[in-house]
């Protein structure tokens, strides 16, 4: 019952289902329930409890670093979604920015078995990630699996750090915000704007790039407000030497507001 | 202490965040020893193609180009050539890479570096000049002394170096090009990597 992509890559031995320690970072695997029903997705989450003093990465790592990866091993049929990222934290070594996680992380992930699955589903994973201090480097990697049982909906202990965690991932703000981009020289102009509703004040937000290589990362990202929009010139990465596609921007709350993620893209 | 870099460097200042030079500009001048000794100047160097290679052999990005024998073959095979390749460390005293002068020769040698020279840039400044932000982080230098190349060894941004074979040469292909007196494709490209030491 193992898929097919399985087969295509060689297993760490020590396939562990409790919390392991490597790269500078304590890894598990959570599960919100202990069990999954056919057809309906499962959330789960990788924890990483990171030394003190140590970072990990965001999905866009900045200059240097690397976003954690995973290569899963899943019964016949399941599928996987993609890894999700909380909000970050923007971070400074030796003149080069970063965006990642310092203490604890959760990254949700969720998995959605076939309408006719049965029996007892083993789910594995093979993490890999990059922990950095001010000094050094090191790479962390783990194999891991969790167990679920059929049957119905069985909240673990958790459960609610994982619901946690979602609330610290952006939703999408599509419905609400536009996001347009035009390139000039070595800048973008932002212009963000309501569809619906009212204007969110950007003053309150911190704004990180989700799209690598599209602003420098060095860049403070600031709106001003001008009318019905809010507007903002941020100089390009030096690395973006094509017209620019695509740009999603995390608007991270200062106060506890939802995390949101406005998208853009070329027409 | 017996190398001691002397790096003599036009507009090498220390920035809050590095700027990087411009493709199709002048590279920046430097001058320095190498761990042989021998005296390395980007001056002396004109009608030759030269490759700057930035390394920190414990950076997990480094180990993958390394243990796999990639970084060494790409060292044989345009050495053979007559491109002069630069391998430096940039990594700070007490910082991850660094080592003093006679362990980094012997580390240099155990990891079969096929390097022409490797350069001890403890206090950063060539780094700085030429805003090397990761190892390994490649710039490729033509005839003419203009930077041609500033990116990545190739398109895998991991660990892993069952990645090599599958990944886009970016240097190579680019150095490929500067031989044959072409356009370079993918001139400037986000190098992957752990942060330089500074």
């Amino acid at each position: 019952m193992i898929s097919r992509i399985a087969l295509t890559f060689a297993f760490l031995s020590g396939l562990s289902t409790a919390a392991v320690h490597s790269g500078k970072a304590e890894v598990d695997w959570l599960r919100a329930s202990s069990t999954y029903q056919p057809g309906k997705p499962v959330q789960t989450a990788v924890r990483l409890v990171m030394d003190p003093g140590w970072h990990t990465y965001w999905e866009n790592p900045g200059e240097g670093g690397m976003k954690i990866s995973a290569k899963w091993e899943l019964p016949a049929g399941w599928t996987v979604g993609e890894i999700e990222h909380p909000v970050p934290l923007r971070f400074e070594v030796g003149g080069l920015v970063g965006f990642g996680y310092k203490g604890t992380v959760l990254f949700p992930v969720k998995f959605t078995p076939p309408a006719g699955f049965t029996g007892a589903a083993k789910l594995r994973a093979e993490l890999s990630w990059l922990a950095c201090n001010d000094d050094q480097c090191l790479p962390g990697e783990a194999a891991l699996e969790i167990t679920l049982d059929p049957g119905l909906l069985a909240e673990t202990p958790e459960a609610e750090s994982i619901r946690e965690a979602l609330a610290q991932v952006p939703q999408s703000g599509e419905n609400s915000l536009r996001l347009e981009v035009s390139e000039k020289e070595g800048t973008l102009s932002l212009r963000l704007g309501s569809l619906s509703g009212e204007l969110p004040n950007l003053g309150d937000y911190e704004i990180f790039p989700a799209t690598p290589e599209a602003i420098d990362p060095a860049t403070n990202i600031r709106f001003t407000r001008v009318g019905a929009v809010w507007n903002s010139q941020v100089p390009k990465s030096e690395y973006l030497t094509q017209p620019l596609k695509k740009l999603t921007l995390v608007l991270v709350g200062k106060s506890g507001q939802s995390p949101i993620s406005v998208h853009w893209k070329s027409e | 202490m017996k190398t001691i870099v002397l790096a003599t460097l036009a507009g090498a200042f220390a920035l809050a965040t590095l700027h990087a030079q411009e493709i199709g500009k002048a590279a920046p001048p430097f001058a320095a020893k190498d761990l042989k000794g021998e005296s390395v100047s980007l001056a002396d160097l004109g009608g030759k193609t030269v490759v700057l290679e930035w390394v920190n052999f414990s950076c997990p990005f480094v180990k993958k180009h390394y243990s796999s024998g990639n970084m060494q073959k790409l060292q044989a095979d345009y050495g053979a050539k007559g491109v002069v390749w630069i391998t430096l460390n940039s990594s700070a005293k007490g910082k991850q890479g660094h080592a003093e002068a006679s362990e980094m020769t012997s580390i240099v040698t155990k990891e079969g570096s096929k390097a022409v020279h490797f350069l001890m840039d403890t206090d950063g400044t060539i780094g700085k000049a030429y805003a090397a932000k990761v190892t390994p982080h490649l710039f490729i230098i033509d005839r003419k002394g203009v930077l041609v190349y500033d990116g990545a060894i190739d398109s895998k941004s991991s660990t892993d170096a069952a990645d090599i074979a599958t990944a886009d040469k970016l240097f190579a292909n680019a150095l490929d090009a500067v031989l044959a007196g072409k356009e370079v494709p993918n001139a400037k490209n986000k190098p992957y990597g752990c942060g330089v030491k500074y």
